[in-house]
């Protein structure tokens, strides 16, 4: 996959070049804003990660060019910690993701790799499945060899998320964004909390657990391999 | 002091433009006094010389030029006090009577100079008033002197009040002046001191004039700026202390992870703890930034219709689990149906999140936490309410301090910046936050004024549908 880097920080552009290219993306790196908007607009990308500030034009003034032209490439924003209301304006301005930093690695590649696919499996899903286990999106309910599962609307909207992610890492600020609504990290252990209550719903009663984690970084949905 | 400055000071330029007012007022009232003072002795005059001819003429018309002349002369005889010009002519201008030598010419003439030829040989300036009869003609004078003191006296009152004035008017204003330019002398100083560092300096008010009122503002600003300035540098020594802790931990995992690559060992778990301090140290980071930013902030532009029941339900949903690990429990007591404030929901979240977790964390295993909402007269407000231990009332004004922690806590998780992130976005909704007992524990009230609407409530909503709120 093609994706355009637009980050003035050299050392931090390398780590996110480096990252991406072992996992098996090209990517072409930018320093400015200006070369990031042409680049998106001669060339095609597949997925552009844009860094709030820049020199020459800044990331939030770019993805608005971006739209504006009608071009449609799929953007993650860097936006700086603690800009609680850039992430909303980039979000409004037409952003698909954003990402705080500092973040790990691990974060930005499982939002890399959930954008990429998001778009061509939003449309018209109404019942999710994996392995044995499946969610009735319409119903709102959720049985696993056809036996039916009490969810609570938290843990029905944790695999919801999950389920949707299947074969892909789903990290915990992701799910504490998506689940949540919360664009800030609790103290408190919410999500290994949720995920280990829905665990013991889904996956203790069988023989074949779905839910993994993924240490560091998250948690995968995926049957047996 | 600078008497350039105290000239060029508002109050006296004022009163110099006042002065300038009055010279003219009173050139203009002078003039017009002094014309009418001059008509009305022209008029006594011209009325006593009258009276005179008058008399004069029925003696000749009674006696004619031969009993006049003798008149004449009977009146003009040296006992006679009165100052005047009298003289009786033949009609070739040869002098009959009188003390005047000379025929002045026909009419009345307003000031003529003669010396009169009687004991008096006086010269003097005259009002004349020359008449022809049939044979003689009379001429009648009165003296001017007496007009003229009056008129010279009337214009050195007039001038001397005009100047006593005028005086007067700069005189004030060079007090005012200069009482102004005493106080703003004053406040300049100050504001040099704060600027050099003294920052307790405050300008001494005494009187409640402008000048006086601007320096009780100066002054709160001053106390104002100089309590921001505190708590930036012990929020700056604040920051600087707790994110030494993390940061030190750090590098000590790091280099541990070092030498253990140079043995051979495995460094993961050395990194991974370097990993989790750092993560700590972003996440002081965040909500320093998110407290400042928040503080800075001013305007409701982005806020919008926030109804807090859900938000409350989400979060007791979020919540509950985790209390239930802790051996602990949270409920949220059923309250009206809907409480929708106008506010920022993400910002509205994270205050609730902290709240909740602020209770969780600090109560003991087997503490009962509640949340209610209430929907008062003129105000909503949440309570968030546990069974702990509390705060003690002296400690309760200083939890919103950033970085504040009680002693007690000092070993439990958090960065003590919770409380003053609650407080940052409280202020930003106009909401007030209120620690009380809660007998036992604490109970944390946050009520977000003046924006309640129409809200049924729902424990009423039985009996009839009662409206808990107002419009």
């Amino acid at each position: 996959m093609k994706i355009l880097l637009a980050e003035d920080d050299d050392r931090v552009a390398d780590f996110i070049v480096n990252g991406l290219s072992e996992n098996g993306h090209s990517v072409e790196r930018v320093a400015d804003g200006c070369d990031a908007l042409s680049y998106c607009l001669y060339n095609s990308a597949d997925l552009a990660i844009l860094d709030r500030m820049m020199p020459g034009m800044d990331g939030l003034s770019v993805l608005k060019a971006l739209r504006a032209a009608t071009n449609d490439v799929p953007v993650i924003f860097l936006t700086a910690l603690g800009d609680v209301d850039e992430r909303v304006e980039g979000l409004c301005a037409g952003a698909d993701d954003y990402l705080a930093k500092p973040f790990h690695f691990s974060e930005l590649q499982a939002r890399v790799t959930a954008l990429t696919r998001r778009r061509k499996e939003m449309a018209d899903i109404t019942v999710l499945e994996v392995h044995d286990l499946r969610l009735d999106l319409l119903a709102r309910t959720a049985t696993r060899k056809g036996q039916p599962i009490d969810l609570q609307s938290k843990e029905f909207a944790l695999l919801d998320v999950l389920m949707r992610n299947a074969g892909r890492v789903v990290t915990r600020t992701m799910l504490l964004e998506q689940v949540w609504d919360f664009n800030f990290e609790p103290g408190t252990t919410v999500v290994e909390t949720h995920v280990s209550r829905l665990r013991a719903k889904i996956d203790r009663p069988f023989d074949v657990p779905l839910l993994h984690t993924i240490r560091n970084t998250g948690y995968m949905m995926h049957g047996p391999r | 002091m600078d008497r350039a400055n105290i000239l060029s000071g508002a109050a006296f330029r004022t009163a110099t433009h006042a002065a300038l007012a009055v010279v003219a007022a009173f050139s203009l009232t002078g003039f017009v006094s002094f014309s009418y003072l001059r008509a009305t002795l022209d008029a006594t005059l011209a009325q006593q010389v009258r009276t005179d001819e008058i008399m004069l003429h029925d003696i000749y018309d009674a006696g004619g030029k031969t009993d006049l002349v003798q008149a004449i002369s009977e009146i003009n005889n040296p006992l006679s006090q009165t100052p005047r010009v009298i003289g009786v002519f033949d009609t070739d201008g040869i002098k009959l009577a009188g003390n005047i030598d000379n025929l002045p010419p026909l009419g009345t003439s307003r000031r003529i100079e003669l010396t009169t030829t009687d004991h008096h040989a006086k010269s003097s300036s005259y009002y004349l008033n020359s008449t022809r009869f049939a044979d003689v003609t009379l001429v009648l004078g009165q003296d001017l002197a007496l007009t003229d003191m009056a008129e010279k006296s009337f214009l050195w009152v007039l001038l001397g009040a005009g100047v006593v004035l005028t005086v007067a008017i700069l005189a004030i204003g060079y007090t005012a002046s200069r009482s102004s330019l005493v106080k703003l002398t004053r406040l300049e100083r100050t504001l040099d001191l704060v600027s050099q560092g003294q920052t307790d300096a405050r300008v001494p008010v005494k009187g409640m004039d402008q000048i006086d009122r601007i320096a009780d503002r100066v002054n709160a600003h001053l106390e104002r700026l100089s309590s921001l300035m505190l708590s930036t540098r012990t929020t700056a020594a604040a920051i600087a202390h707790d994110l030494r802790t993390p940061l030190s931990r750090a590098f000590l995992s790091l280099q541990e992870a070092q030498s253990r690559l140079e043995k051979g060992q495995d460094p993961r778990a050395a990194i991974e703890a370097a990993d989790g301090e750092l993560t700590g140290l972003g996440r002081i980071f965040d909500a320093i930034l998110r407290i400042a930013r928040i503080g800075a902030e001013t305007g409701r532009h982005d806020f919008s219709d926030v109804d807090l029941v859900p938000i409350l339900a989400d979060l007791t949903e979020t919540f509950a689990p985790i209390a239930e690990e802790n051996g602990q429990s949270l409920t949220l007591i059923p309250g009206p149906a809907a409480a929708p404030i106008s506010g920022d929901s993400r910002m509205l979240r994270q205050m609730l999140v902290n709240l909740i977790q602020n209770a969780l964390t600090h109560c003991p295993k087997g503490a009962a936490v509640t949340l209610a909402v209430k929907a008062e007269a003129t105000a909503t407000s949440v309570e968030v309410a546990d069974a702990g231990l509390g705060i003690p009332e002296a400690e309760r004004a200083r939890v919103f301090d950033p970085f504040f922690r009680l002693d007690r806590n000092r070993t439990t998780p958090g960065s003590g910046l919770g409380l003053a992130l609650v407080k940052a976005i409280a202020d930003r909704h106009g909401a007030t936050v209120n620690l009380s007992d809660n007998e036992p524990g604490l109970k944390v009230t946050t009520r977000f004024p003046g924006n309640v609407r129409l809200v049924k409530n729902v424990s009423s909503a039985s009996d009839g549908g009662k409206l808990a709120g107002l419009g």
